[in-house]
């Protein structure tokens, strides 16, 4: 689970990419399937039609490792579904990584991941040498206790999250125009 | 003010003795889990220190009750995303040794292979992306990254050999869904545990590498003196067996901890701590693990202890469990390579076994230090109770009691400062709150 605060109204930017390569878009989906509303990203995931993802390397894990997001990152743009807490329960938001690290440092950095996920972007990021793009899909999360069920908020919203979380992971690889942001760009970064 | 010097120096300095206050650190960065840390200080003098712990309380030992013995390994490895496997390790062999099962020596020798897969990503995670920007006076892993790129990139090499055996054996990375009772659902012909065999030498060089770069570092001069509990296993350095020593001569079977120790309550943690009957903190981990089986190393992993003379601080100073770890890196994985040089597939990835009405208990050691669990499984098989006890809740007790003796020594500090102190120190431990809620937030508030 993935802690933030609340999400403002923003636009997504694309920053340019090798025209030259083939990227290949990773879905890492975050979350705990027992652990109630931490499980939201799972659910989703299995609520989507494969093909709709078709093209996408997807991986649900149950935190994201920093060597992950190296892996991921070198033969694409990632995108990590997760849920939040700090947002409303239901509420699902779109962070691009450029904006992650600026938008944590303003609050308590909390995370049951092994390193909070803005450190373990920027790190991958420092390690590859370049920006890593793409965004992180997020849900708030209004129950996350172990053996509980998805809260409704969260039950209510998890067709919006399943939509969005496909969304960004098949627009985040379109080749944004050669000096112009692509149509992934034009997307609202709260939904 | 203090100046750093003084805090790393002889352990001399104290509080202003004026000082009345209460210092709350909101949230410990850098730990598994949530918790927060609050000092009060009345007189200059640290009259309380209180690692709570606030993430939500899991329900663990009540979720079990009910389920067979199969079912209680998948979820109890549910409790930690870092060391499932020491949950699972230790509730199958509490049900193997209490239903009388034994395993086919090639099955244990792979749990061996698992379990010091574990110890791998473990270690590498704290020693290098938690520990060591204390040590180099970086805030993070990522600000020590831009100066020091080679050792992230050491670390996480070592991690991912770590993650790669925990897949093969377990089904996947975390949350592994291999082990049952009498072996594993699934065992790996030798052929598939080739390519990590190939990549073992490559972390072995790495690991022997840590321990250099360890053997660097500077820590602040905090001696303790406090008794060490960990397995000692007669044959070979403790994962999943052994009886239970302590430098205070404590010696019982692996599935007898609470014949010696006990949980309780303590007001505003989500956590049980652990303490002995007569009331005594105890520590555990790789400082106690380097300390009482330091007979029972792999040789390279002796000489490197030798070699740099870590053996004495390792024992006495929370800081150097840094060094205690760098050493178990090295002995991991020299054990593994060993397991898979001379692992022949078994004939059956598992043994028949029949549950019966029984008290079902062990002791492992996970990469935090002991851990104990006990079921008891009544006529139908099912789990009627259990109890759960992470390391992390049992080396509570010795973590607030440092803080109170280390805390004097940087309250006089910018309170950034002050704050950042004392994470180090609690960092030293590696807590896993996740597990012993079972995280850190620190508080100094001012005394009317």
């Amino acid at each position: 689970m993935t802690p933030l605060a609340v999400a403002r109204p923003g636009r997504l930017a694309v920053r340019p990419s090798d025209p030259a390569a083939a990227p290949t878009t990773t879905l890492i989906v975050c979350g705990s399937a027992d652990r109630a509303d931490d499980g939201a990203a799972l659910a989703a995931l299995a609520a989507l039609d494969r093909a709709t993802l078709a093209g996408v390397r997807v991986h649900a894990v149950g935190e994201v490792r920093v060597e992950e997001l190296v892996d991921a990152a070198a033969l694409g743009p990632v995108v990590i579904a997760d849920a939040a807490v700090g947002i409303g329960a239901g509420v699902v938001a779109v962070i691009p990584f450029e904006r992650l690290g600026a938008f944590v440092r303003s609050i308590h950095v909390r995370s049951t991941h092994e390193l909070p996920i803005a450190d373990a972007v920027a790190l991958a990021e420092m390690l590859i040498g370049r920006t890593i793009e793409g965004a992180i899909v997020v849900i708030g999360a209004g129950d996350v206790r172990h053996g509980g069920q998805l809260s409704a908020p969260v039950r209510a919203a998890l067709p919006r999250f399943a939509r969005t979380i496909a969304r960004v992971a098949l627009t985040v690889a379109e080749r944004p125009g050669p000096r112009g942001p692509g149509r992934w760009a034009e997307r609202p970064w709260s939904e | 003010m203090h100046r750093p010097e003084e805090i790393n120096g002889g352990g001399t300095a104290t509080a202003d003795p004026g000082l009345d206050a209460t210092f709350d650190v909101g949230y410990v960065t850098r730990v598994e889990g949530e918790g927060s840390l609050r000092l009060r200080v009345v007189g200059g003098e640290v009259t309380e220190a209180r690692l709570s712990i606030f993430e939500a309380p899991r329900y663990f030992e009540r979720l079990v009750v009910g389920r067979t013995p199969d079912e209680v390994l998948d979820i109890v490895s549910r409790i930690c995303g870092i060391c499932p496997i020491a949950y699972q390790m230790t509730a199958v062999r509490a049900f193997e040794h209490a239903f009388g099962v034994t395993v086919d020596p090639e099955v244990a020798a792979l749990r061996r292979l698992f379990y010091a897969a574990e110890w791998i990503q473990s270690h590498a995670l704290h020693v290098y992306l938690l520990h060591a920007p204390d040590f180099l006076g970086y805030p993070s892993a990522v600000a020590m990254a831009a100066d020091h790129r080679d050792l992230v990139e050491r670390g996480l090499r070592l991690k991912r050999v770590g993650n790669e055996i925990m897949a093969l054996l377990g089904g996947r990375a975390i949350h592994p869904v291999s082990i049952r009772v009498g072996g594993f659902s699934r065992v790996p012909r030798p052929a598939e545990l080739a390519p990590v065999r190939r990549s073992l030498d490559a972390a072995l060089d790495d690991a022997l590498a840590t321990v250099e770069t360890v053997a660097s570092l500077d820590a602040p001069d905090f001696a303790r003196d406090r008794p060490l509990v960990a397995l000692r296993d007669a044959n070979a350095y403790p994962y999943a067996d052994g009886r239970l020593v302590s430098t205070a001569g404590l010696d019982l079977a692996p599935d007898r901890w609470d014949d010696a120790f006990a949980e309780e309550q303590h007001e505003g943690s989500n956590a049980l701590h652990a303490r002995t009957h007569d009331g005594g903190i105890y520590l555990l981990g790789p400082s106690a693990r380097v300390t009482l089986d330091a007979g029972q190393l792999h040789p390279l992993a002796a000489d490197a202890l030798a070699r740099h003379g870590f053996g004495e601080r390792i024992r006495t100073n929370p800081y150097w469990s840094i060094a205690a770890r760098a050493v178990e890196l090295v002995q991991a994985v020299a054990d593994a390579r060993d397991v898979i040089d001379a692992y022949r597939t078994p004939a059956e990835p598992r043994v028949a076994w029949s549950p019966r009405p029984a008290r079902a208990a062990w002791s492992t050691e996970a990469p935090r230090g002991v851990i104990f669990h006990h079921y008891e499984v009544d006529e139908r098989g099912l789990i009627a109770a259990a109890q759960i006890v992470p390391p992390t809740s049992q080396n509570q007790g010795a973590i607030e009691q440092d803080l109170r003796e280390f805390a004097p020594r940087v309250l006089g500090l910018p309170r950034d400062e002050a704050t950042l102190r004392l994470e180090q120190l609690i960092r030293s431990y590696d807590p896993c709150i996740s597990c012993a809620t079972h995280f850190l937030d620190v508080r100094i508030e001012a005394e009317p």
